[in-house]
């Protein structure tokens, strides 16, 4: 009996043996991959709707505070192209803004930089900021509280023409006040 | 006989040392894609635009050989720096002069050399491997190697025969490659067995191509002997 | 006896030395650009063969492979081999003759193995001239996943014959306005399968991919305040914030991922000046590189990670940098021109490609790092625009106006090949060409 199972272990480790030396002389074994890395089931890229109503604001701002902006009279200052200087008549609308703001020191401001469409996208975030920057140090000097101020960039991406013109690029490039809630 | 030995043994090591240390080619501007490098040297009156778009500069084809079997493949042009100079470039910003100067007279040496046949002298490029013994009488870099007129119209023709085979996208011939191959040629141009890379260019993909590129040109020209025959593959003979 | 041997012996020796005795054929400017390729029909091991999957996987393969250029498909009708793979076990290897002789470089076998579980397609690659087998692999996936399969195979071949994978598996993310808003999206290198990454309705720009594949970074205002910088992964649905330890008042925009996946760099805005800094992925160990008045944006990094390429205006217009990873050894390196931006590492690491203003409009051109040399690559006189290099440094996607609105183009390095892979919808724009799918 002893003999009999140790013949099958025998025979089991031929066997054994035999399939490992084939399975090592064999061709090597493919590299195997899965067609799509990463996730199963999934088709790719998804961002699901925040669920906030967003329709006719500009970046999660509300249409109100640049409604506000407009019933108080605040005026959108207009630069040249390239430029973040304050021009003439970016300093007449800018006094007329800080007499406004004077009497109102409730009132917090979001200064928003805007360039036209030329340019790079990414040099237009900057010269934006750079002008909404100019307009709140200006605004500071005349004597707006700085806490009053806060400042925004949109780049190229917040047009207010839409247009290939320099009609309407030069009424892109500004910098447009909206009242904080 | 001991005579004999040691003036082997010399000459073995006088070959194995000239076969190791190769002159390193003058650190050169980087080709471009397209093989093109840059000589923007005037700029045209503002205002002048070239009518048609163009996405790359274009260097005028020098050879005008048809390939028949490659006719999906476009003749690889070449750079005609006098050409260049008439070609109005308003937008072409040109570079420093410094540069532009050194660029200019390296492009001119080698277009100069460009044509030769592989006997002409190689000034600027690493001595291929067969410059390594004393016996033909040829270093690297010295005067014309002394070949007899039958194997020179044979490296022609091998030449052109073996370039038709040869394949290469065009991710390679912005770089500095260069293999060299010893083949086995039988009296009828057949290659026997398989070629051998005696030097490597660090691209394996590249020296694959190399050694592809003769075993389909097999056969080849018939050589004037039978026997070992070197190859050197450059993707561009500009740069 | 003894002479006789040394004598026989200095010839054996000297027998190589004949041959570098002949002068070398000194080969040079190959004119042949593209390979050839013979794709058969997989074998089927089912009892009854799919023939539309068999037939649409040879199909995807071809149009994969030429889409890289570096491939043309043989005509199977030319074949003088058989048409369809018998089986790649037990049976002898391919007659090479037989695919050499129609002037194939490559054939491609293989078998398609329905399971329950999914497609395993196993496939074999020969170099037919040199007559060995370059690649054994398989791929697994759903049924439906037939012609990623065949992508994935095609940037298979080119990889053999090149080193580099082709482009056909990759994917690009860009900007489109199509619906309305600036949001992200992905497509496919061909342009198909353009499918959206976010739908958050507000103000999307930027992205780049991480060298995994799998996340996109991205600047985005969905805040409702400041833009900064948002992470989305493959198949989750919802984005993470990046470096969440800043001030959601301070902005945040351009992020990139180092070559190694660990660090970022990104623009962030410091007393009102943009400056470049890198963090690592967690935030963590956020170092400042460039303290300047001026702008400073548009970091990418070089394939080693070991410099970055930037823009800046300190000169008084935007012109390209080169700066060490620490922020030091600052060069510039375009001085012609007055608007130079855009710039982006080749994955070689021999180019830089940006974008530059001539006249009124955008052209694309390339230097190399050290600024000597520079050529034109994209100049049709409409703004040509946001240079992306592919994984394989073979192409360059670029946005450009020729058409009037933005859409998404590539073109091969060498000038070659230009495609429109948007069109119709939108203005697209600021392509990040992803990583190749082997890269994962």
């Amino acid at each position: 009996m002893m003999i009999r199972n140790s013949t099958g272990g025998m025979r089991l480790l031929m066997v054994a043996v035999l399939a490992l030396g084939l399975a090592c002389s064999s061709d090597e074994g493919p590299d195997a991959e899965s067609a799509r890395g990463g996730s199963t089931g999934s088709t790719g890229w998804d961002d699901p709707v925040t669920g906030q109503d967003m329709d006719g604001d500009i970046a999660g701002r509300g249409p109100e505070g640049a409604a506000a902006a407009r019933r108080m009279g605040l005026k959108t200052v207009y630069f040249d192209y390239d430029r973040s200087a304050i021009r003439e008549d970016g300093r007449a609308a800018l006094r007329a803004n800080y007499e406004i703001l004077r009497g109102r020191p409730d009132v917090r401001v979001e200064l928003q930089g805007n360039c036209d469409e030329r340019g790079s996208a990414e040099y237009n975030f900057a010269l934006g900021e750079r002008r909404a920057k100019a307009v709140r140090d200006y605004l500071v000097r005349l004597g707006v509280s700085p806490n009053q101020l806060t400042t925004v960039s949109f780049g190229e991406e917040n047009p207010s023409v839409v247009g290939h013109s320099e009609s309407a690029w030069s009424r892109n490039r500004r910098v447009d006040f909206a009242v904080l809630p | 006989m001991r005579r004999v030995l040691v003036i082997s043994l010399v000459g073995h090591v006088l070959a194995i040392g000239l076969f190791v240390w190769t002159p390193k080619p003058r650190a050169s501007l980087p080709a471009l894609p397209g093989g093109v490098v840059s000589v923007e040297i005037v700029s045209a009156p503002p205002g002048a635009r070239p009518a048609a778009p163009k996405a790359v500069s274009r260097r005028a084809p020098k050879k005008t050989v048809v390939l028949p079997d490659e006719a999906s493949a476009k003749p690889m042009p070449k750079p005609k720096p006098a050409a260049r100079k008439e070609k109005p470039r308003p937008k072409a910003p040109p570079p420093r002069q410094k540069t532009l100067a050194e660029a200019m007279a390296e492009l001119e040496k080698k277009a100069g050399a460009a044509d030769e046949l592989a006997a002409a002298p190689r000034t600027t490029r690493a001595a291929p491997a067969g410059a390594a013994t004393g016996a033909v009488g040829v270093a690297a870099g010295s005067g014309p190697r002394r070949v007899d007129a039958e194997t020179a119209g044979w490296l022609r023709r091998a030449r052109i025969h073996v370039r038709q085979s040869w394949v290469l996208p065009p991710g390679f011939r912005t770089q500095d490659l260069e293999t060299h191959v010893s083949v086995r040629l039988d009296g009828g141009g057949r290659v026997v067995g398989e070629p051998r890379v005696t030097r490597r260019s660090g691209n394996p993909w590249y020296d694959d191509s190399v050694v592809r590129a003769l075993e389909k040109a097999s056969p080849l020209p018939a050589p004037p002997d039978a026997g070992e025959w070197p190859f050197v593959f450059r993707p561009e003979d500009i740069l | 006896m003894r002479r006789l041997v040394c004598v026989v012996g200095l010839l054996l020796a000297s027998l190589p030395a004949a041959a570098q005795n002949r002068p070398p054929v000194v080969v040079t400017d190959p004119n042949a650009r593209t390979f050839k390729a013979a794709i058969q029909r997989f074998a089927d091991n089912q009892a009854v063969p799919d023939a539309a999957r068999i037939t649409g996987l040879r199909e995807g393969i071809g149009s994969a492979l030429q889409l890289s250029k570096v491939f043309e498909v043989i005509d199977p009708r030319a074949f003088l081999g058989p048409d369809e793979t018998v089986a790649l076990e037990g049976v002898p290897p391919p007659l090479c003759p037989d695919w050499s002789q129609i002037g194939a470089d490559a054939l491609v076998e293989g078998t398609v193995i329905t399971e329950p579980r999914g497609l395993a397609v196993q496939f074999r690659i020969w170099d037919v001239v040199r007559c060995r087998r370059l690649k054994l692999k398989r791929y697994f996936g759903n049924p439906s996943d037939v012609d990623v399969i065949a992508r994935r195979i095609a940037d298979d071949v080119v990889e053999a014959f090149t080193g580099r994978p082709g482009m056909a598996s990759s994917e690009i993310a860009f900007v489109s306005d199509r619906s309305g808003r600036k949001e992200i999206y992905v497509m496919n290198a061909d342009g198909s399968e353009v499918r959206a990454a976010t739908r958050n309705r507000s103000i999307n720009a930027f992205p780049a991919w991480a060298p995994n594949g799998s996340e996109i970074i991205y600047t985005s205002y969905r805040l409702g305040g400041q833009p900064t910088l948002f992470l989305l992964t493959r198949g989750r649905r919802k984005p993470g914030r990046l470096l969440s330890k800043v001030d959601e008042s301070v902005p945040i925009y351009r992020g990139r991922f180092d070559p190694a996946g660990k660090r970022l760099a990104f623009v962030m805005s410091v007393n009102g000046a943009p400056e470049i800094f890198t963090s690592r992925r967690d935030g963590r160990g956020m170092k400042q590189l460039t303290r300047h008045r001026a702008i400073d944006i548009s970091p990418s990094w070089s394939p080693d990670g070991q410099r970055l390429t930037f823009v800046s205006d300190r000169a008084g217009s935007p012109q390209i940098y080169v700066m060490n990873a620490d922020g030091g050894n600052v060069r510039r390196i375009t001085f012609d021109g007055t608007y130079n931006t855009s710039p982006v590492w080749s994955p070689d690491g021999a180019w830089i490609a940006y974008e530059t203003r001539v006249g009124g409009q955008f052209d694309i051109w390339i230097t190399d790092p050290d600024g000597r040399v520079k050529a034109p690559l994209v100049t049709h006189p409409r703004s040509d625009e946001t240079p992306s290099w592919s994984p394989d440094g073979r192409w360059l996607a670029f946005s450009s106006a020729r058409r009037g609105r933005n859409d998404i183009y590539v073109m091969g390095i060498d000038g070659k090949n230009l495609r429109r892979l948007t069109g119709g919808e939108g203005n697209n724009t600021s392509p990040a060409w992803g990583p190749a799918p082997g890269a994962r």
